[in-house]
């Protein structure tokens, strides 16, 4: 059985690959959930209450705290949450919120987009599906109607053309015949839903969907890391595998390779795969290795942190260490970096919420990063031989980037804010302990942040190996013929602000203006061929001497503004929210699409031209056919400067 | 995830800001040593994070640092005065 799509609709339904039937396998499936009471008898006509109702045993269930005497009850959420309201919050409910399908294969030890037998942690398989690219040429935020689609079925190409309803009829029929596995389709989340409704006005089957059918996701604004983030809704089909290539965020990191593999890791569908968030993928990986295991999965958290003070909250909780770098440009310089550096400390220190009152016994988050990050050390290795295991390494690198961050989310089910707390403290520590090797070996630390350390002079690949020993987590050193540390607006140095030229010949460019998203694309442009002009010297002599051709590239971008394309000067921004009390550029650019009928929402990115900088006059990027180049010029001096400070630095 | 407290770093630029703001009172001949006091206490306000939480404990530190530094950079040249 190679499931391809799963889902619950009244039946656990799994499409599998091999039987290549036009329906799904169809398993009844009751799932029940869990329910643990401190005292039972204080609550026992409750108990008699739902054992006349439901199916109710007695039993001892596991959780990540250990065992638990208490009940199985056949029933659904809605029960779950009159059990919660009747004993005030009393009672400890596991196995509530579960996605039927992932629960049911967890259940029977099977796995989507996999064989019986085969390990999930297995990089080496095949994807047996077929596949059919579609895209309406057109902008789905302006377009009210579909005038073209083109379909490309391998190396052929068909425009569909006509009327509205031929066009729906035409790619109806296509998919029909073609019967892909797998839909790309650009822009797919905001196309599909228009092209299910105008099917049910034109009273086409929309063969999308190999049932008919199509789930909805509803779309949604939300926080994340202190930025307001905006989802695309979704409608999809069922029996079909359709990626959003344009906004699906796995898609676009890791290709189908990466969405199979999460597939595979978290026991969801890749249609959902594919729309989740990274933190939700290492979340629901967590879910089903703890089904798997035969551990329940709580409803609620009830290891709430302990009341502390604010001295001691300050005290705990400060994030990685960091090295201020003195602004300057340097040669010789060597960066060691730690690999999956806050993985490796929670699979090295066995970190997990109830191992944190110092319990010997392997903790169960420890033990889940575990071969998810041995993995992540293979598919490394693997994809610098082979292109093949990228989409594999980018997936899991994202989910292992998030899983500490999921420590201290308050709704992670197998998240504390502890854990949190403790693995930034020990890679506090263990970056201090490489910075004491560095100067023990008569090494210079120019800079260090959370998980890398620039050092100058002295025997660096000794340090590597001496770092290692000392920490147990593998480094990976990268030499730098120069390198450049930034100063903030103060002098001081920046964190986050460099750039060099590596002993490869590559160049790494970090936080300038080029790596912003907002930075319109002239002007990336224009810092870009500086800093490759600047990667052609090999040294801080020969740097210096071609200041006169890199102020030469800034010229030219000066002279070339007037004639400059203005789709060239488009800056994308993400817009936090959709009032402003101040006259501002974002709320120009919100005024802007309003005017263009498109609806905005808190978290979307909007993409404007600046027309008059003094009254932030902007036109959206569709309409733009002139721009500031006063203010666009003052763009080209602002990211000079972050590469003319080579220059002026001794 | 986790939660966000103003750095230790960010409490003592504050810090250095505030001392700086406070040099403008002193007499001409003495504000030149509130900016440079002002300026000490940025020298290791990332560093010293990993052990203080105090802004102005961390803000006293750097600054204690860089006058001992200081010191001993004068008695260096003094000593290299005798040499000659």
């Amino acid at each position: 059985m190679w499931i391809f799509d799963s889902y619950h609709r009244g039946a656990v339904e799994l499409w599998d690959r091999e039987r290549d039937s036009p329906k799904p396998l169809t398993f009844r499936y009751q799932p029940s959930f869990y329910l643990y009471l401190e005292d039972p008898h204080a609550h026992w006509e409750m108990i008699e209450g739902l054992e006349c109702r439901f199916k109710v045993k007695e039993c001892s269930f596991d959780t990540v705290y250990g065992s638990r005497d208490g009940y199985e009850i056949w029933a659904g959420r809605d029960v779950a949450l009159k059990i919660e309201k009747q004993t005030h919050m009393q009672a400890q409910l596991y196995n509530v919120d579960l996605r039927i399908d992932q629960r049911y294969l967890a259940d029977k030890g099977i796995f989507p987009c996999g064989d019986e037998g085969e390990s999930r942690f297995d990089t080496d398989f095949e994807i047996p599906l077929t596949s059919l690219k579609i895209k309406v040429n057109a902008n789905p935020q302006l377009a009210r109607t579909i005038v073209e689609i083109s379909v490309q079925n391998g190396g052929r190409e068909r425009r569909l053309k006509g009327s509205e309803r031929l066009i729906m009829a035409d790619l109806f029929d296509l998919v029909r015949v073609i019967d892909p596995d797998v839909i790309l389709f650009q822009d797919g989340d905001q196309w599909v839903p228009r092209i299910v409704a105008k099917a049910e006005k034109f009273g086409l089957d929309p063969s999308l969907s190999r049932t008919g059918w199509f789930r909805t996701m509803a779309s949604k604004s939300y926080w994340s890391y202190g930025k307001v983030e905006h989802k695309t809704g979704a409608v999809i089909p069922e029996g079909r595998i359709l990626i959003d290539t344009e906004n699906s965020f796995t898609y676009r990191e890791s290709g189908i390779e990466g969405i199979i593999l999460a597939s595979r890791l978290t026991g969801l569908s890749p249609n959902l795969t594919s729309r989740f968030t990274p933190g939700t993928l290492i979340s629901n990986y967590e879910v089903y290795e703890a089904l798997r295991r035969g551990i329940a999965v709580p409803f609620r958290k009830h290891d709430a942190e302990r009341q502390r003070k604010v001295s001691e909250l300050k005290g705990a909780d400060k994030g990685g260490m960091i090295f201020q770098p003195k602004p300057g440009v340097y040669e010789g310089v060597y960066e060691l970096d730690f690999t999956s550096f806050y993985p490796s400390i929670i699979v090295n220190y066995n970190l997990s919420p109830e191992t944190l009152d110092g319990s010997k016994r392997r903790g169960f988050l420890s033990s889940v990063i575990e071969p998810l990050l041995d993995l992540r050390l293979k598919t490394k290795k693997l994809k610098k031989v082979d292109p093949r295991y990228r989409g594999f390494d980018s997936v899991l690198k994202w989910m292992l980037v998030t899983c500490f961050g999921y420590t201290g989310y308050k709704n992670a089910k197998f998240g504390r804010i502890e854990v949190h707390e403790s693995i930034t403290s020990i890679s506090r520590d263990l970056l201090l302990q490489a910075k004491d090797i560095a100067e023990s070996m008569n090494l210079e630390v120019l800079h260090g942040i959370v998980d890398c350390l620039w050092v100058k002079g002295g025997d660096a690949t000794e340090f590597k190996e001496r770092v290692e020993v000392a920490t147990g987590i593998g480094t990976e050193l990268e030499p730098y013929d120069w390198i450049v540390f930034l100063p903030l607006a103060d002098g001081f140095g920046a964190y986050n602000r460099y750039y060099g030229r590596m002993s490869s010949g590559k160049l790494k460019v970090r936080g300038v203006a080029a790596r912003k998203r907002d930075t319109p694309e002239y002007i990336r442009r224009m810092q870009m061929e500086v800093f490759a002009k600047m990667g052609e010297a090999r040294s801080i002599d020969e740097l210096r001497q071609i200041v006169s051709q890199a102020q030469e590239i800034v010229d030219r971008y000066h002279r070339g503004i007037q004639s400059a394309d203005p789709s060239e000067m488009v800056i994308h921004r993400r817009i936090s929210k959709l009032h402003y009390e101040r006259r501002c550029v974002q709320a120009s650019a919100i005024d802007a699409y309003r005017k263009r009928g498109v609806k905005v929402s808190p978290g979307m990115t909007v993409g404007f031209v600046v027309r008059d900088a003094g009254v932030w006059d902007v036109d959206t990027e569709w309409d733009a056919s002139e721009f500031d180049s006063d203010y666009y010029g003052r763009l080209i001096d602002k990211a000079w400067e972050e590469a003319a400070f080579v220059f002026k630095s001794n | 995830m986790g939660r966000t407290f103003k750095s230790v770093r960010m409490g003592s630029h504050e810090v250095s800001q505030r001392w700086l703001k406070a040099s403008r009172a002193l007499k001409k001949e003495d504000q030149v040593y509130g900016q440079r006091v002002a300026e000490m206490v940025k020298m290791h306000s990332s560093e010293s994070f990993y052990a203080i939480d105090d802004p102005l404990e961390a803000a006293v530190f750097s600054v204690l640092i860089e006058l001992l530094k200081e010191i001993d950079r004068e008695r260096g040249e003094k000593i290299e005065d005798v040499d000659i």
